[in-house]
C-alpha cells in the first residue's frame, strides 16, 4: 500500500508541483509566501514563470530568452542585469 | 519532511537590494554638509563641503533612479499613478541641491525623499521607513 502511494506521489510530482514563494524578486506577481502549483505537462514558452532546479535548491522566475537547451531566467522584481542562466533540463515546471 | 517545499525567488547576485534608505542616507548627508558650510568660517573647509555635497546630492538622483526604473513596475505605477510625478520632482530637488547651500533646498530634497520611501513601503510588506527616519535622526 505504501509503496503504491509512494509510485502514486511520485508520478504525481511530475505533472503537479506546489510550491511556497520564498523570497520577493518575483514580486509584484508573486509576493512572498505565495502558494503556486507548476506542471511539468506544459510548454516552456518565453514570457512563462517557471520552477527550475538550481543547485540543491529550486527556483521561480520567467523566462526571458529561450535558444536551444539554454534558458535565460530573470525575476520580475529584479534588475534587468540580473539573469539567472541554466539548462532546460533544470526546469520542472510551468507555474499554472 | 515539508508537504509544501520553498521555490526560491531570489537573484543570483542580491536580491532585496532596492531600499529608499540610500537616498535618505545621502539626502541627510546633503543637509548636513550645508549646515557645517554655513558654520564655517574656513575657506578651504567650505570648498569641501560644496564638494562633498555636490557628490551626495548626485548620488540622491542615482539611488532615486534605480528604484524608479528598476524596482517599480507597471502593477505599482497602477495602484500608485502619482509614482512618476514623484520620482520626477525628488530628482529635480536633487538637482537643485546639487547647485544650492540653501538649507531649505536641502530639507525640501528630504521631504520629498520620505515621500518616495512612504511610498516604497506601501509596496513591499513589513518595510518599515519609518524606521529609518527615525535611525538618521537619533
Amino acid at each position: 500500500m505504501m509503496l503504491l502511494f509512494k509510485t502514486f506521489q511520485h508520478s504525481l510530482n511530475n505533472v503537479l508541483i506546489v510550491r511556497r514563494v520564498y523570497g520577493h524578486s518575483m514580486e509584484p506577481t508573486y509576493q512572498n509566501g505565495r502558494l503556486v502549483i507548476a506542471s511539468g505537462l506544459l510548454n516552456v514558452t518565453e514570457g512563462k514563470i517557471v520552477v527550475a532546479r538550481h543547485g540543491s535548491r529550486e527556483i521561480i522566475k520567467r523566462v526571458s530568452l529561450i535558444r536551444g537547451d539554454t534558458v535565460k531566467l530573470k525575476g520580475d522584481n529584479s534588475s534587468p542585469h540580473h539573469n539567472t542562466v541554466i539548462q532546460a533540463s533544470q526546469i520542472r515546471g510551468v507555474v499554472i | 519532511m515539508k508537504f509544501i517545499k520553498d521555490v526560491h525567488a531570489h537573484c543570483d547576485l542580491f536580491c532585496g537590494v532596492y531600499d529608499p534608505a540610500q537616498a535618505r542616507i545621502e539626502a541627510q548627508a546633503v543637509y548636513n554638509t550645508i549646515h557645517k558650510y554655513n558654520e564655517s568660517d574656513d575657506e578651504v573647509f567650505k570648498q569641501r563641503c560644496v564638494i562633498i555635497k555636490e557628490e551626495r546630492a548626485q548620488l540622491v538622483k542615482e539611488h532615486l533612479w534605480i528604484l524608479w526604473t528598476d524596482y517599480f513596475k507597471d502593477p505599482h505605477l497602477k495602484k500608485y499613478p502619482e509614482t512618476h510625478d514623484l520620482f520626477w520632482r525628488a530628482t529635480k530637488a536633487a538637482g537643485e541641491a546639487k547647485k544650492s547651500m540653501n538649507q531649505e533646498d536641502a530639507q525640501k530634497l528630504i521631504d520629498l525623499v520620505d515621500e518616495v520611501g512612504r511610498l516604497f513601503a506601501k509596496t513591499k510588506e513589513g518595510y518599515n521607513y519609518d524606521a529609518v527616519v527615525q535611525n538618521l535622526s537619533a
